[in-house]
């Protein structure tokens, strides 16, 4: 339904910053809600990652769409297709110098025009250093 | 073999076997959605909580047509059959008739029961879990309904939103208002007289 790449390693100074792509996919025909969507009662979709190392210092999403669908009254904020989330994010001055493992969470939950599948959470794994 | 072991294998035998037969019914959107008896499986008892606490069997049912409903208060097309559903109730209560919503909410009652009271809903809300999921053949997609008939066993399944004339033509098979539940008794070859016939 919702796949996403491993995004590229990262290798950044202690006080250095870098951006990491993330790019989903999402089989046609489903959509899934935007992180804002135009519903308090839909799940948004978010992407979250561990506190250490790094200092997240923001999670940008692409512009969403707003697609009307037969379910609902109003259009709906929703991405679908290919697109990319983008996170910058800090090494501390004091952060362990060498190679790790970020996890991060993307959390979801897809529909079509007619019916809907659960929330999912996907594991993002980036590969870094410090140095 | 070991009690639980055979009954879990019974029930995935079940779950199996209905998820096979649900494959197998025809588009949801076409004229004959509700199978002929002799092709309707019993519907998989099973035990779930109302909002108030109670536990309630689908076997309470038996004797009346139950309209089984998976949904979730996040899923967009669930929220659109809601008040045909609270109509179906209303209008057909009084001939042996019953909605039955089962909730998917992975958050609970706390999300659900404001929900509910927000569109006045009308009919049993029961919470559900895995395994009543599991012997429905896996509901996935929400919304997933499954009419069953006064004997207890499932006559159509819908995936998916579809529309109220469908639900409506089906109600009217089961309930005995459609001169196509005479048809489907003929068809069946039994001879009994069931609902429908006339």
């Amino acid at each position: 339904m919702l796949s996403a790449a491993p995004p590229g390693r990262v290798a950044l100074v202690r006080g250095g910053q870098a951006e990491v792509k993330l790019e989903v996919r999402l089989r046609p025909g489903y959509h899934v809600n935007s992180h804002a969507p135009a519903e308090d009662y839909l799940i948004p979709l978010r992407l979250s990652w561990e506190p250490r190392p790094f200092q997240i210092l923001e999670v940008n999403y692409p512009k969403p769409a707003l697609e009307k669908y037969q379910f609902a009254d109003k259009p709906l904020s929703v991405f679908s297709g290919a697109f990319t989330i983008l996170t910058r994010l800090k090494a501390p001055e004091n952060a362990p110098r060498g190679p790790g493992v970020l996890l991060g969470k993307l959390r979801y939950q897809a529909c079509t025009d007619r019916l809907c599948l659960p929330p999912k959470t996907l594991e993002v794994r980036l590969s870094y250093e410090i140095r | 073999m070991f009690p639980a072991f055979r009954r879990a294998l019974g029930l995935h035998a079940a779950a199996l076997s209905l998820m096979l037969w649900a494959c197998s019914t025809p588009s949801s959107s076409a004229p004959d959605s509700v199978k002929p008896e002799s092709q309707r499986r019993r519907a998989p008892d099973f035990a779930l909580r109302d909002a108030d606490g109670k536990l309630v069997r689908l076997s309470d049912y038996r004797g009346k047509v139950v309209l089984l409903n998976f949904w979730a208060t996040w899923c967009g097309p669930c929220k659109l059959e809601i008040p045909w559903f609270i109509e179906f109730e209303r209008q057909h209560k009084d001939k042996g008739f019953a909605v039955l919503g089962v909730s998917m909410d992975e958050d609970g009652w706390e999300v659900v029961k404001p929900f509910i009271r927000r569109l006045g809903v009308n009919y049993r809300i029961l919470m559900g879990d895995d395994e009543v999921a599991r012997l429905y053949g896996g509901v996935d997609a929400l919304p997933t309904s499954f009419l069953i008939d006064r004997q207890g066993r499932v006559a159509s399944v819908h995936v998916g939103l579809v529309s109220r004339r469908s639900y409506e033509r089906d109600l009217a098979e089961l309930l005995g208002d459609s001169p196509d539940g005479a048809r489907r008794a003929v068809d069946s070859g039994d001879g009994a007289v069931v609902a429908g016939a006339r």
